[in-house]
């Protein structure tokens, strides 16, 4: 499937990708409002770690078989079986972490209820790669699927 | 192939799945004692307190039976094995005969003798839909509850009844609550945390009689105190679940003894879940895991192996992810063998951290009111990363630039 790749030399540590991924995840869309106005303010779900010697962002990595989808109590987080994008249901979630807990790429922010990288769910180019200012984000094929 | 699966939770759910996906043409049968399909048992608590709904308790939906090819038996209870025909007997006289059966009886409550208790209306146990419902119908605001037992089950309990009654003490015999998963200081953290919501508790002390005639109206305590009460709630541990087991004549050892496959000392009666016993891989002790993922993990290994898929249970480790009246509690391995472990440890107003570290790997840990990339830390125990290979400090916040730049890179595009 297709998965974000972080191109670590390439990395600015601008958190752009942060930013973005915010706003796609809130109501209005908006970078400006989804900061300003929304309540509660959107999570990003992807992380940029370092500094600005060496820094990379990280998100989701949509395993094949998924220790959070295994652990998760409720049955929240499931995986698509047609397109392999891990997502948390949030209506279903509560919010006790036994996702974070379990996730070895620590690619689960702890809130009200889990947060993570949904791939942007039907687009074509989820928004941290499209607003990289230096393509240190790419959106390939990977994995050991078929 | 005929595949019979008693339990209906995590574990033999979970093992449905790797069945059909590897043995497409299989029949399934489920037996469940309960008169639910499958819910999350550890939303009772949620239940209670009003914050999930009885219509969102299910665990897996109802086309998840149709998808498995899963014939639900519900409240009917299988009571015996006979592992040379290879049948079951339900409680009502069905037969059901398999190829491979699944024992996947999880816990049941452990409730100790206590003088005067007999079968009082006002006395529960938390570890059912059932319990939870029937403690919601009780409860009311001005009843004094008195929950005997400060660990996981208890203080859900507490929780869930904070919301309905006003006046809660919850009792643990042992010098903190939480015993088996926190130390002093962390279990300290979490009576403030509870105290400061309103339910008060008492340590060193349990109930030692209980006074009243047709209800239960107060509590001689250990201690020679006597309290009130009028919803007791016990809650002082669960016990393996092996009734069915112990009929079906499989080795036990409170738990049921499998190999490393998942298998029972009987050809083709394999186990998994609470009612287990797994290998510790953090101390090499086998023990009873009655942990959520351990049972789906130990499911998904039974299942495979009983389609004809070999797959190794190579053991687990205890963790733990709670939240507390919002306070987010996490542990992993070893938490309180403080002179046998070197110990690292932050604490703050907001948060404590402490690591068990032995030989240079990490142990175990215990993360509150941080739980920010937990499951590192746990890839770190279950890999016995070598520490000093870390680029940067344990007590730091961890993430993927802790490791070295191979490492990282392996992590990223690894999957």
């Amino acid at each position: 499937m297709k998965r974000v790749y972080a191109v670590e030399k390439l990395c600015l540590n601008c958190k752009l990708c942060e930013v973005y991924c915010k706003t796609a995840h809130s109501k209005s869309k908006n970078v400006i409002k989804a900061y300003k106005y929304e309540t509660p303010v959107p999570e990003s779900r992807i992380f940029v770690e370092g500094d600005n010697t060496a820094s990379l962002a990280f998100s989701c990595r949509h395993c094949e078989h998924p220790a959070c989808v295994e652990a998760c109590i409720t049955g929240a987080m499931v995986k698509d079986p047609e397109t392999g994008i891990v997502t948390n249901v949030k209506e279903r979630c509560i919010g006790c972490m036994t996702c974070l807990l379990v996730c070895p790429y620590g690619a689960i922010r702890p809130g009200h209820i889990a947060y993570k990288c949904d791939l942007c769910q039907g687009e074509t180019t989820p928004a941290c790669v499209a607003n990289c200012p230096n393509h240190a984000l790419v959106y390939i094929e990977g994995g050991s699927e078929k | 192939m005929k595949y019979v699966i008693i339990g209906n939770s995590a574990a033999g759910l979970s093992a449905c799945e790797r069945i059909k996906t590897n043995d497409p043409s299989c029949e399934i049968t489920i037996v469940s004692e309960e008169t639910y399909s499958n819910y999350s048992r550890p939303l009772i608590s949620y239940y209670l307190k009003d914050k999930v709904s009885k219509e969102n308790m299910f665990y897996r939906d109802e086309a998840f039976y149709l998808k498995n090819n899963i014939e639900l038996i519900l409240a009917n209870k299988a009571v015996d094995v006979d592992s040379v025909a290879k049948k079951v007997v339900l409680a009502d006289g069905t037969v059901l005969s398999y190829d491979k059966l699944l024992i996947a009886t999880g816990s049941i409550p452990f409730v100790p003798p206590v003088e005067g208790m007999k079968d009082q209306p006002n006395i529960f146990t938390f570890l059912s839909m059932k319990d939870s419902e029937q403690i919601k119908a009780y409860a009311k605001k001005d009843m004094k509850v008195v929950i005997v037992g400060g660990g996981l089950i208890g203080l859900k309990a507490a929780e869930g009844l904070n919301k309905i009654c006003s006046d809660i003490t919850v009792l643990e015999l042992s010098d903190r609550l939480l015993a088996t998963i926190l130390d002093k200081k962390g279990s300290d953290i979490i009576g403030n945390q509870i105290a400061s919501a309103g339910v008060k508790y008492l340590l060193g002390d349990t109930a030692s009689k209980i006074q009243g005639k047709d209800k239960v109206e107060s509590l001689v305590l250990k201690s020679g105190k006597i309290i009130p009460c009028d919803l007791l709630v016990m809650a002082v541990g669960v016990r393996p679940n092996v009734e069915l087991a112990q009929k079906a004549g499989v080795t036990l050892n409170r738990g049921i003894i499998t190999n490393e496959y998942l298998e029972t000392s009987i050809k083709d009666i394999f186990a998994a879940g609470d009612c287990t016993v797994s290998l510790d891989v953090i101390d090499g002790n086998h023990k009873i895991l009655a942990l959520w993922p351990n049972a789906v993990f130990q499911g998904k290994i039974a299942g495979e192996n009983m389609a004809g898929k070999p797959s190794l249970y190579n053991g687990n480790f205890p963790m733990n992810a709670i939240d507390f009246f919002g306070l987010q509690v996490m542990t992993c391995g070893v938490v309180n063998s403080d002179d046998d472990y070197e110990i690292k440890k932050v604490e703050t107003e907001q948060f404590y951290k402490k690591f068990s570290i032995k030989d240079d790997t990490l142990a175990g840990y215990i993360l509150i009111g941080v739980p920010e990339r937990a499951g590192i830390y746990n890839s770190l125990v279950r890999d016995k990363t070598k520490l000093s290979t870390l680029q940067g400090d344990l007590l730091d916040p961890i993430g993927i630039m802790h490791f070295t730049q191979e490492e990282r890179t392996k992590k990223i595009y690894g999957v």
